[in-house]
């Protein structure tokens, strides 16, 4: 690909540095904090690229095995009984390969995961509550973990905290 | 597919679920349009005109930051020549949280000379004259950090050190026992409905009022957040003290005068309830709004945990219920992980916000609160 999108990134990057946040020198102090926004964006884009696909499908693949083994353990009345039928009916499809094809997977699968979740609130059984807040907790601790490291140049973690790398995060 | 709300699930104050009734009709609005300082002001000045005839605000300049809502600083000359500065807050099209500004209006009302908060002047309730709803203050001097403290997000990672601490921290406590010593019974609260239905209402006024927000706003849905929901609504905690709650006290949303080591204004009082005054104490307690200080976690970068909890109980007479501050504490990080991830991007999705950019910028912290809600859960289950 030419040009590279990193190298685009870092055009945009040194446009905003020095063309347009000095030109706003003294100007609105919105339009001041929005471009140092966009700066903090482009970077952290530019830091993310690369790797972009890869995580999401990381994400893809953690959550599906999240809810096969909710849709698999599944015991309660008619509600949890029916949301764990509709989740193991999505899971016959594909995570996906492109990238919208990914999202639109997570989006889909996580929507069926929080109707089987609030169903077994009402008429799950004692044990697959019970089991599936351990395997939730699991899987959200992870989650959590991966995507602070993924989101770690944002510089929101207190300096204090240490985030292992991102590659023992992939999977659950 | 997501399962339609039960009864109990639909249990709402009614004041807010007039606000969330507004908010879905708002959702169908085009792209929210920031106006330039000199389209407020002219707006502003038509305003004043009906309600204050011979006033002129001059010198209008927006104020920075704000996820929530936009304000402007300007200046009114009265009549004997001195100018007097004042704040406009104008709700965009979605707000980080969505709120009611005639609750704060009243609000605001009725705790003048009970703690230091802005004096409110005027309100445009539904925007009819602003053009946005909105409501005016008179401006209050302060900060929000000392001025050693670098920039960022007003009141996550705030240290205050020293002596400044010290007094900052017997003003927080005491500005807090004050709040929910209030009478609300007896005051002028028009907006506000009181949980009396059962002892379990408060909780799950609150609870209601967020997940239908979730629910709302979620562009990707996560499944321990599902567990939260499932976890508050199995574990509801009564309430028979039933007290006015700011809903977000904490370091950064009051100002103060550093030379003078004096909280100036307790500010954002727009999430403000009647219900469990356990909420505030959990909400001050959240981990992000902290700070580390050695190896000890300060609570709003003011006091360990249990020094808050003590001196809390100390000043207010109230026991501490160690099982209801749990719960709070999941609900204090749900609403936290629903203002970020939920609404914070649905509102840039939308383009409904003035600062977009922030918005998803902000979302990353949302990643934070979710470690912390499976901590906290973790630690119960």
């Amino acid at each position: 690909m030419m040009p590279s999108i990193d190298l685009r990134l870092a055009s945009m990057i040194r446009s905003v540095q020095e063309v347009i946040l000095p030109a706003l020198s003294g100007h609105s102090g919105l339009a001041q904090e929005q471009a140092h926004l966009l700066l903090g964006q482009l970077m952290v884009l530019r830091s993310q690229v690369d790797g972009a696909l890869a995580f999401e499908r990381i994400e893809a693949t953690s959550l599906a095995d999240l809810a096969s083994e909710l849709a698999r353990t599944a015991k309660g009345g008619g509600k949890t009984e029916a949301a764990a039928a509709a989740l193991a009916a999505l899971l016959k499809g594909a995570t996906g390969e492109h990238p919208a094809e990914v999202r639109q997977f997570l989006q889909a699968c996580s929507l069926a995961v929080e109707a089987l979740i609030g169903a077994s609130g009402e008429d799950g059984s004692e044990a697959f509550q019970a089991a599936s807040a351990e395997a939730i907790l699991r899987h959200g601790r992870q989650a959590a973990l991966r995507n602070r490291r993924w989101f770690s140049a944002t510089n929101f973690e207190a300096p204090e905290v240490r985030l292992p790398p991102l590659d023992p995060l992939a999977g659950d | 597919m997501a399962q339609a709300p039960s009864a109990q699930q639909r249990d709402l104050e009614p004041q807010v679920h007039a606000v969330l009734e507004r908010r879905a009709r708002r959702k169908q609005f085009p792209a929210y349009r920031s106006r330039t300082d000199a389209e407020v002001e002219a707006a502003l000045n038509s305003f004043l005109a009906e309600v204050s005839p011979g006033a002129r605000a001059s010198g209008l300049a927006r104020m920075g930051g704000g996820a929530s809502k936009e304000q402007f600083v300007f200046a009114i000359e009265g009549n004997d020549g001195r100018a007097e500065r004042h704040v406009l807050r104008m709700e965009p099209t979605q707000s980080i949280s969505e709120s009611d500004r005639r609750r704060e209006f009243e609000i605001l009302k009725a705790f003048q000379g009970i703690v230091p908060a802005p004096s409110p002047v005027w309100l445009d309730a539904e925007g009819a004259h602003l053009g946005q709803p909105s409501a005016i203050m008179k401006f209050v001097s302060g900060t929000t950090k000392p001025r050693d403290t670098g920039a960022g997000v007003s009141g996550l990672g705030t240290t205050i050190g020293g002596d400044l601490r010290i007094a900052i921290a017997s003003q927080f406590i005491d500005h807090l026992v004050s709040i929910h010593a209030f009478d609300w019974r007896k005051a002028e609260l028009p907006s506000f409905t009181a949980p009396n239905a059962d002892p379990w209402q408060a909780a799950r006024w609150q609870v209601n009022w967020w997940s239908q927000v979730w629910r709302e706003d979620r562009v990707q849905s996560i499944p321990v957040v599902a567990l939260a929901e499932r976890w508050m609504r199995a574990n509801l905690p009564t309430c028979d003290d039933h007290v006015l709650v700011h809903g977000d006290y904490r370091t950064g949303n009051y100002l103060f005068d550093e030379d003078a080591k004096r909280i100036t204004a307790i500010l954002d009082w727009e999430l403000c309830h009647i219900g469990d005054p356990h909420e505030d104490l959990a909400w001050a307690l959240l981990r992000l709004f902290g700070t580390i200080d050695g190896d000890r976690h300060l609570a709003s970068g003011l006091f360990t945990r249990e020094e808050f909890l003590t001196r809390y109980e100390a000043a207010s007479g109230r026991i501490v219920n160690r099982k209801t501050l749990r719960f709070y504490e999941v609900f204090a990080t749900y609403k936290c992980i629903v203002i970020t991830v939920a609404t914070g991007l649905r509102s840039a999705a939308d383009q409904h916000n003035h600062q977009d950019i922030l918005l998803t910028w902000l979302s990353a912290v949302g990643h934070i609160f979710l470690s912390e809600i499976c901590d906290l859960m973790g630690e119960d289950l």
